[in-house]
């Protein structure tokens, strides 16, 4: 049997929570508006994280709430009362860097769990025994962690394990990088990180132009492995992504995490769920430090379009059982005949092609759904949910099985 | 005050110099623990006849590291004590009943009174970030219980990467490799100094950071000078008057400019 498993997932606003729990997070993680590190982020207030946590506890998920800036004096005004109140409300555990927020956790005798972040850069036994020694229950490690690391760190410190599974990488390791406060003057460790390392530089020996831009993470492949030898929580990076984004990766890596479980993993489905992912990012992506050092194959060196991806189509607002009629919110063009699938938390992927008979809120007949944002209703026979979305049809499990 | 300087050894025969303008304490940068330092083994700094020697560990390290670093300290003899980045040499030289002195060299953190003084209570010494101001530095300064190091002289490091940035560069677009190279944003026209060895790659600002403007400051344990990548003939003409600035290739970091938190801030 495998140990306790958890998906993380990301989310920026209270619609991207909801939507990260329905697609099977276990649980979520958040910034509140001060003290995380997506200090430009709208990002929750404390009554947003009241109602997450509400929710979120509703549906048996956890909230943990980022407090991982890395402190100058006059930001820890007002830092122990935030702490009380993320208490009070039932906030789950906090992410935290720096060992002043630690200290306080523990001279609070906070309830909520203390999460070590990976701004701390942890990548040995004895650094996750030093937070062990000091309260914490969880270690997110570094992404550089090795499949080697992990194991070891697992066997000689018994703790919760988290490490990222997917998204965006730092060319640095996370916390030892301040090329924004030198380029921009936004301070990279209280979230003013401006990805100075994506920027366009040119060396003193060579004309040429490059970047030192990481490809994105993904574990798809390796999911099996991380969870045998001890990764307690698999971590999705982007609390600024999009509910697509989120809906679509959270989505992949629960069908993954409980194939593992049940035994029922095989390469037609890694191959098909990496298919998936690969169309819904706009970067590469690889396993970077897991199986060894990443070297040039593992980043970009020249600018590169990042092409928004148009495949999100819609995402349902209800489903009339009545009628068979679904009303969805449009998020990019489609039209009568376009071959679709709706996927979502309660079905298995349901692939559809567009009736002759589309409509809009006032129930025009219109040829096709080309308004922003713009309510379109169509009949279907299989029954939806709302947060169920519509995407292009593009791959389908019989190719690859 | 020279008496409270630590100095970087980048080059062994500098020592006799750096003697002779009253430095007594230096650091050496031990070999497979250090990036963006010239490091040397625990033979030739063994050798080194020099009463203060510290050895500098500024690896995030991994668990082979620590493993073998366990067998180092066990036997380590003739050193006053380590400065260090990872977490784990301290858990790591508590467990062993080290003897030598603990010094906690963050880059990046040690941003406030707090902090600093959460790790006083166990360390003999901390650095001071070098992203935070003059009035910062000097109410940790005041505010702490036990006297802490703060950067005087170098390159700041800016950036420190587990990947081989400049061996990619050098194999994607077919360049001769260089360990080290001098790099410019071309949005911005900041320029820092990439130096890279099998364990990773170092950015350094740069300009060299001159931090005179904290020789007032009391409770001080070192002011640090890292010599990496400075002639030998500035280094000694800043330690043989520190009043001197040089505006073309030195300035004060962020002694005098407030990084950004927010963008509103602005």
């Amino acid at each position: 049997m495998f140990e306790k498993l958890e998906l993380l997932a990301p989310s920026g606003d209270l619609e991207r929570l909801k939507i990260a729990c329905l697609y099977g997070a276990d649980a979520i993680y958040i910034g509140g508006q001060n003290y995380s590190l997506r200090a430009n982020a709208l990002n929750f207030s404390l009554d947003d994280i009241k109602e997450a946590v509400l929710f979120a506890h509703q549906l048996n998920k956890k909230v943990y709430v980022t407090v991982n800036i890395v402190f100058h004096d006059r930001d820890l005004v007002g830092v122990k009362e935030y702490l009380k109140n993320l208490d009070d409300i039932g906030v789950d555990a906090i992410i935290v860097s720096d060992v002043v927020v630690m200290d306080l956790w523990r001279k609070l005798k906070l309830k909520m769990e203390l999460h070590v972040s990976t701004q701390a850069s942890s990548l040995n036994y004895e650094a996750v025994n030093f937070y062990k020694e000091l309260g914490a229950t969880r270690v997110v490690l570094a992404r550089e962690a090795s499949k080697e690391d992990i194991k070891r760190i697992k066997k000689e410190t018994g703790i919760e394990l988290e490490c990222f599974v997917h998204g965006a990488m730092c060319t640095s390791i996370s916390g030892r990088c301040v090329l924004s406060n030198y380029a921009t003057n936004r301070d990279s460790n209280r979230g003013g990180c401006a990805q100075v390392c994506r920027f366009s530089f040119k060396a003193d020996n060579t004309d040429q132009i490059f970047s030192m831009t990481p490809k994105d993470l993904n574990m798809v492949s390796d999911i099996k492995e991380m969870i045998e030898i001890g990764v307690n929580s698999f971590k999705v990076e982007g609390r600024m992504r999009s509910v697509y984004y989120i809906a679509t990766v959270i989505d992949v890596y629960r069908h993954l995490i409980d194939m593992v479980v049940n035994n029922t993993i095989d390469n037609a489905y890694t191959n098909y769920y990496l298919s998936i992912l690969n169309r819904c990012a706009n970067r590469d992506s690889t396993s970077q430090f897991f199986n060894g050092l990443p070297g040039k194959n593992e980043q970009y060196f020249l600018g590169r379009d990042e092409v928004s991806n148009k495949d999100f189509l819609g995402i349902v607002q209800s489903y009339d059982k009545n009628n068979k009629t679904v009303t969805l919110e449009q998020r990019n063009y489609f039209k009568p005949g376009d071959v679709v699938e709706f996927f979502g938390p309660k079905h298995n992927v349901i692939t559809f092609v567009i009736p002759d008979d589309i409509r809009d809120e006032k129930d025009n007949i219109i040829t096709v759904a080309n308004h922003p944002r713009m309510i379109v209703k169509f009949k279907i026979d299989d029954e939806l949910e709302q947060f169920d979305m519509m995407r292009i049809k593009v791959f389908d499990i019989s190719q690859f099985l | 005050m020279i008496s409270k300087i630590l100095i970087y050894v980048d080059e062994l025969e500098h020592i006799n110099d750096y003697r002779k303008v009253g430095v007594s304490t230096f650091l050496f940068a031990l070999e497979g623990y250090c990036v963006g330092y010239k490091t040397y083994s625990l033979e030739e700094i063994n050798k080194v006849d020099v009463s203060n020697k510290y050895i500098l560990l500024n690896r995030v390290l991994d668990c082979n590291d620590i493993d073998s670093l366990r067998v180092i300290l066990d036997t380590l003899k003739g050193i006053k004590g380590l400065v260090f980045e990872d977490v784990g040499v301290y858990e790591l030289a508590k467990k062993l009943n080290f003897d030598g002195e603990l010094i906690l060299f963050q880059n990046h953190f040690g941003t406030n009174e707090h902090s600093v003084s959460f790790w006083l209570d166990k360390v003999d010494s901390v650095f001071l970030s070098n992203e935070i101001t003059y009035d910062e530095i000097k109410h940790i300064v005041d505010s702490v219980n036990k006297p802490v190091c703060v950067h005087l002289y170098g390159h700041n490091q800016v950036m420190y990467s587990r990947r081989l940035l400049l061996k990619n560069w050098s194999e994607e677009f077919n360049i001769p490799y260089k360990n080290y190279n001098l790099i410019e944003d071309l949005g911005t026209h900041v320029k820092f100094r990439a130096l890279e060895n099998e364990y990773g790659t170092v950015m350094y600002s740069d300009k060299i950071y001159n931090g005179r403007k904290l020789l007032n400051c009391k409770n001080i344990l070192y002011y640090y000078m890292n010599t990496m990548l400075i002639n030998h003939k500035a280094v000694m003409r800043f330690l043989s008057n520190f009043d001197l600035l040089d505006e073309n290739s030195e300035d004060d970091g962020f002694l005098s400019r407030e990084t950004i938190y927010k963008l509103k801030e602005r």
